[in-house]
């Protein structure tokens, strides 16, 4: 396979992942959602999409499948089969199935005996479906749908001398309300040329119960003699432009315009091919050269296949296909399949695919750029040039959109990470014998790729605790006075800087006694001590730790909770638990926005330099000795009537405070609550490329990185989420020493 | 600007005929009265006779009503069909779709070559 194929190829399987995760989307909510036409037509286009394209590349085993799959989908479509939740279950494992082949024929790998137990299996259960069982379905052939097209020669002239036009006109539907009449359009071109032929696409036309009488559904394909030229006949259509789409194919056109013709056309090649025929567009000097450059491009595709007539055998096709030709039914389903290829044709011109490989060296690129930046701007400040300032400010001015930029490609919106629990939830809820509704809020919210692929795996944990833990059985559930059917919501926000995701069950909640005792009885904390409730529910979190009488299959291990603090702590997140008895239970998980570049907030203490991110600045204040009083011990201020507590951070890192600097207060804001930081001079806002800080600091707690300034000095970013467990911790030392409690947070 | 529609129930057809505009004005009620009859009769014959206006929307209905007893093996047939109508039929290429018989006076088929769209029963004149 050579190196094009083989691109192509990556392209195919991410596709089809993507439509088979769009297939298990539609096919658990038709589960919950009575079922509609649009719907099924689009599980139909999904299966008939992945079968085309299986088939360009040879994976029978998928063609073979997908086309039994797709029969039965077509039965459906046809009503003569119902989408029950049996057909749903078996589609689904189908699905599963089809991806399981998808990857092993990529991978050139056999089937494996199991999966060919399960194939033998499925099959049994799809022909069930089939009243009279075909014996052919397995041996048909793919029929491929997508084309592909290479470089095209512009150069070939393909036209005649005969001054015929080809114009297919599609009228919106709503050209009749806009007071258009296709009739006094049609007969206006006669004004200036002559209509050779036209023919009226019935097809277009929805039946008679169907049809909303007012829109228009009118198509034709028309066949013009006129020696004006495009710009003359585009004008004759520029009053219904906004009415009309309109695929023009000029007598004096390359191959290239007869290929774009095609691509144009929302018919497929084939179908349109012989319109062109019947019609005499086509001349057989054309279908030869078109044939010519086909074989010479030797690629799988359609046209290829479609157009590999020989000409002298051309009369006897066209008059056969005369015959054929406008057979309602066979054009109806025709166009129903076409538009799977003529989706992914418009979408694929709008998403670039790059290897993400790409993106970080950009990314990081952009972090060299903005220190670089950095560095001018310093340097041009040194100088007092006003020039040089001038465009050092301008030139950081278009870095810091360069650098916004190049971090928003890498956001992706964390709805398709949402909908694949979908499928998890159900499963859980089959196996644990609860009927649970998962809900999906916030899904567009746009977060950075790399964090995106690292929070599956804590939120996967979290929704399984909630499904087996938090939700109670059915039974249990109607007992209590709650609707059978379990809650679990998934939300996503943003808040000063990070992501918010929320995991809320309405299930049991937390029983604080039991994973009280539970923790003594493992060790995990000394039952001496006094805990508050948060304390409490964080204990969930520890190794080793499951207050689940019987272990499932599902959790209940004692492996879980703890991993997802520990990923999320990687992320340089934090996971905040509330819990209601029998309300429920939130969790509450938190992730910085973007982990390579941030605008942070550049400050002194001593004589080092430190950064918090911007967005969690609320204010700055001077700090006078005389606010807080005599008492120099003291860690808290009176803020406009609010306590606000804070953290001397020279004592806290334990740098040398200068002599008479001035102090100041950094008000910061996290996680809802406000907490003050004591510093030394401000610097402000700076743009910060987090650099990691290497293996022997890697432990370090409240620094989770460094950034080099332009200056060349070393900047230490404060972790706050962090730098706040740190403190609660030393807090909760000095309660225990002390036996007074005073807590920051 | 407006349309009658009588209804005939015969021994072993249906008779609709239609007075006045087959137009946009009116494909609601063209729409609500063919599709009540294919509903009720097997085999359907339409009165064109009086359609003294006709356009794109109308032709429209007629194909969605044609596609429609197609497919439930019914039967639907035009005739009489006035000039407003032929001269659609005629430039749309559609007298082959419909395969009805077309009576045309001398002026008309003088007026309209019926050479568009594909033709699958051919006409005859008078």
């Amino acid at each position: 396979m050579n190196a094009d194929l083989e691109e192509v190829k990556e392209l195919f399987i991410s596709e089809s992942s993507e439509i088979l995760q769009k297939m298990e989307s539609i096919l658990l909510f038709l589960e919950l959602n009575p079922v509609t036409d649009d719907k099924i037509h689009e599980l139909f286009r999904s299966i008939h999409t992945i079968k085309g394209s299986a088939g360009i590349f040879g994976y029978e085993e998928t063609v073979n499948f997908t086309h039994v799959v797709e029969s039965l989908l077509d039965k459906v479509r046809e009503k003569e089969i119902s989408l029950d939740k049996s057909l749903i279950s078996l589609l689904l494992d189908c699905r599963d199935h089809i991806s399981d082949l998808i990857e092993y024929a990529a991978n050139d790998r056999k089937l494996e005996e199991n999966m060919n137990l399960i194939q033998a299996d499925l099959l049994v259960k799809l022909n069930s479906f089939f009243s009279e069982p075909k014996k052919d379905m397995l041996d048909s052939l793919p029929e491929p749908i997508t084309e592909q097209e290479n470089i095209l020669p512009n150069s070939i002239r393909v036209g005649t001398d005969l001054k015929h036009w080809h114009i297919s006109l599609r009228f919106k539907p709503d050209t009749y309300r806009d007071g258009l009449e296709p009739f006094s359009v049609l007969k206006y071109l006669n004004r200036d040329g002559e209509i050779l032929n036209l023919i009226t696409l019935t097809s277009l036309i929805p039946d008679l119960n169907l049809i909303e009488p007012e829109s228009c559904y009118t198509g034709f394909e028309i066949e013009y003699k006129s020696d004006k030229d495009v710009s003359f006949i585009l004008q004759a259509f520029e009053f219904v432009e906004y009415d009309c789409a309109i695929n023009i194919l000029p007598p004096d056109r390359s191959l290239q315009d007869l290929l774009d013709f095609f691509k144009n056309s929302e018919f497929k090649t084939s179908k349109l091919l012989r319109i062109l025929l019947n019609m005499g567009t086509i001349s057989n000097e054309e279908l030869k050269l078109l044939n010519r450059w086909k074989r010479k491009q030797n690629v799988p595709s359609t046209i290829g296949a479609n157009i590999d007539i020989a000409p002298q055998e051309d009369q006897a096709i066209q008059s056969q296909l005369s015959k054929q030709e406008v057979n309602a039914e066979d054009e109806l389903k025709e166009e129903r399949i076409l538009k799977p290829a003529k989706d992914i044709g418009s979408r694929e011109s709008k998403i670039i695919r790059i290897d993400s490989g790409k993106l970080d060296h950009l990314i990081n690129l952009v972090g060299e750029l903005v220190i670089g930046g950095a560095n001018i701007n310093q340097l041009s400040q040194k100088r007092n040039d006003p020039e040089l300032s001038e465009s050092a400010y301008f030139m950081n001015h278009l870095i810091s959109e360069i650098r916004e930029t190049a971090l928003k490609i890498r956001m992706v919106q964390i709805g398709e990470t949402f909908n694949r629990f979908q499928r998890t939830v159900r499963e859980i809820g089959h196996e644990l014998g609860k009927e649970i509704q998962l809900t999906i809020s916030g899904g567009d919210t746009e977060l950075d790729k790399t964090v995106v692929e690292k929070i599956n795996d804590p939120l996967m944990h979290l929704i399984r605790n909630a499904i087996d833990h938090g939700i109670e059985s059915k039974e249990e559930r109607v007992a209590k006075g709650k609707p059978a059917i379990g809650q679990l919501l998934l939300n996503a926000f943003h808040e000063t800087g990070s992501i918010v995701i929320e995991v809320k069950d309405d299930g049991k909640g937390l029983n604080r006694d039991k994973i009280l005792s539970k923790a003594i009885e493992k060790g995990i904390v000394s039952p001496d001590k006094q805990y508050s409730d948060a304390e409490i529910y964080r204990m969930i979190f520890k190794a080793g730790f499951s207050t689940a009488d019987k272990i499932t299959n599902i959790s209940g291990r004692g492996v879980g909770l703890d991993v997802v603090e520990k990923n999320i702590d990687a992320l340089r997140g934090s996971v905040q638990v509330f819990t209601e008895k029998d309300n429920g239970t939130t969790f509450k998980v938190r992730f910085p926005l973007t982990l390579a570049i941030i605008d942070g907030f550049l400050f002194r203490v001593g004589h080092s330099f430190y950064v918090v991110p911007l967005d969690l600045v609320v204010e700055c204040l001077e700090y006078k000795e005389e606010i807080i009083g005599n008492n120099s011990g003291k860690n808290y201020i009176n803020l406009r009537g609010e306590v606000l507590p804070f953290l001397r951070l020279s004592e806290f890192f334990q740098t040398k405070e200068e002599e008479n600097s001035r102090k100041n207060i950094l008000v910061i804001q996290y996680a809802g609550k406000h907490v003050g930081l004591l510093i030394g001079a401000l610097h402000g806002e700076i743009q910060t490329v987090i650099k990691p800080l290497g293996k022997v600091f890697e432990k370090l707690k409240g620094i989770s990185g460094s950034t080099i300034l332009g200056s060349g000095e070393v900047g230490l970013i404060i972790d706050i989420p962090s730098l706040f467990k740190r403190v609660e911790e030393m807090e909760r030392a000095s309660v225990a020493s002390n036996g007074y409690n005073v807590k920051i947070v | 600007m407006s349309l009658e529609v009588k209804i005939q129930n015969l021994s072993n057809h249906c008779r609709v005929s239609l007075i006045g505009k087959c137009t946009i004005y009116n494909v609601l009620k063209l729409r609500q009265s063919l599709l009540e009859v294919i509903n009720r009769n097997q085999n359907i014959l339409v009165d064109l006779e009086k359609v003294n206006d006709f356009d794109t929307a109308g032709v429209q209905i007629f194909i969605a009503a044609k596609n429609t007893t197609k497919q439930t093996q019914k039967k639907i047939k035009f005739i009489s069909h006035p000039t407003c109508v032929i001269a659609i039929l005629d430039l749309y290429g559609l007298v082959g779709f419909f395969g009805d018989k077309i009576v045309l006076t001398a002026e008309e088929r003088k007026e309209f070559p019926f050479r568009y769209g594909i033709k699958k029963q051919s006409m005859s004149g008078n």
